[in-house]
C-alpha cells in the first residue's frame, strides 16, 4: 500500500498507479472529511483508500492495527 | 349613501363617484316601491316616491354585469406553495437513492473528483460498496464523534 501512496511530481515509472474516480456526495459531507483528511496531513483520496480499507474490514469483521478510528 | 349628482350612473350604467372611480357596493337594505313600469319616468318616480337612491342602485346592481363592469385589478397567478408532501422527513437523511425531484430540505449531491488507489478501486468493486456510501458512513461517524 505504501507504494500506491500519492506523491508530488512526475509519476514514476512501475509505480501503482491511482485512479481517478468520480462519486456523488452532500457537500456536508464533503467538509467533514476535508476537515478530518487536514487534521491527519492527509488528501480526500488518501482518506478515501483509508476509509474504505476500514469500512471492508469492518464488514468482513476484520481488525486492522492502523485503524485511525 | 351617494347624494350628490355626481354620482349617478354614467352611459354605460356603471356608477361612478366624483373622483371617477366606480362604485361596486351596493347597500341593499329597506323595503322600496318597485314599479311594474319600466320606463324612465316610472323610475324617476320610484326614486322620488322613496325618497331613496338605492332603489336606483339595486336596480342597476341588477343590470349591471359585475363581471363585466369596472376594474378587477392586475391578474396575477397565486403565489406558489410548498408541496408539503415532498418535504424531507427528520429521521430521513436524504442519501437514499432516488427517482424524480429531489425532496425538499434534502441536500443535493454533488458530483465529486479524486484519486484513489487501484487497489482501493478494487476492494470496492469485490467488496459491492460505492465510494459514496464509505463516505456518507464515515462522515455520520465522525460527525457522531463531533469531529
Amino acid at each position: 500500500m505504501a507504494s500506491e501512496e500519492r506523491k508530488a511530481g512526475r509519476p514514476r515509472l512501475n509505480a501503482t498507479r491511482r485512479v481517478r474516480f468520480t462519486t456523488t456526495i452532500e457537500p456536508r459531507t464533503l467538509a467533514i472529511l476535508r476537515c478530518h483528511a487536514e487534521g491527519l496531513h492527509m488528501s480526500i483520496g488518501q482518506l478515501a483508500d483509508v476509509l474504505v480499507r476500514e469500512y471492508i474490514a469492518k464488514k468482513s469483521g476484520e481488525v486492522i492495527p492502523g485503524d485511525i478510528r | 349613501m351617494i347624494t350628490d349628482e355626481e354620482s349617478w350612473p354614467d352611459e354605460r350604467g356603471l356608477w361612478r363617484d366624483g373622483r371617477g372611480r366606480i362604485r361596486s357596493g351596493f347597500c341593499l337594505t329597506g323595503s322600496y316601491h318597485v314599479s311594474s313600469d319600466d320606463s324612465l319616468e316610472a323610475l324617476e318616480e320610484a326614486i322620488i316616491r322613496n325618497n331613496d337612491e338605492m332603489t336606483t342602485r339595486e336596480l342597476m346592481y341588477r343590470e349591471v354585469g359585475r363581471k363585466k363592469s369596472g376594474s378587477h385589478g392586475r391578474k396575477r397567478s397565486p403565489k406558489a406553495k410548498p408541496v408539503w408532501d415532498r418535504m424531507r422527513a427528520e429521521d430521513d437523511d436524504g442519501s437514499a437513492v432516488r427517482v424524480g425531484r429531489p425532496l425538499i430540505g434534502a441536500e443535493v449531491r454533488v458530483p465529486f473528483h479524486t484519486s484513489i488507489a487501484q487497489r482501493t478501486r478494487t476492494m470496492l468493486i469485490e467488496g459491492g460498496v460505492t465510494l459514496a456510501e464509505v463516505f456518507d458512513a464515515s462522515a455520520r461517524r465522525l460527525n457522531a464523534r463531533g469531529e
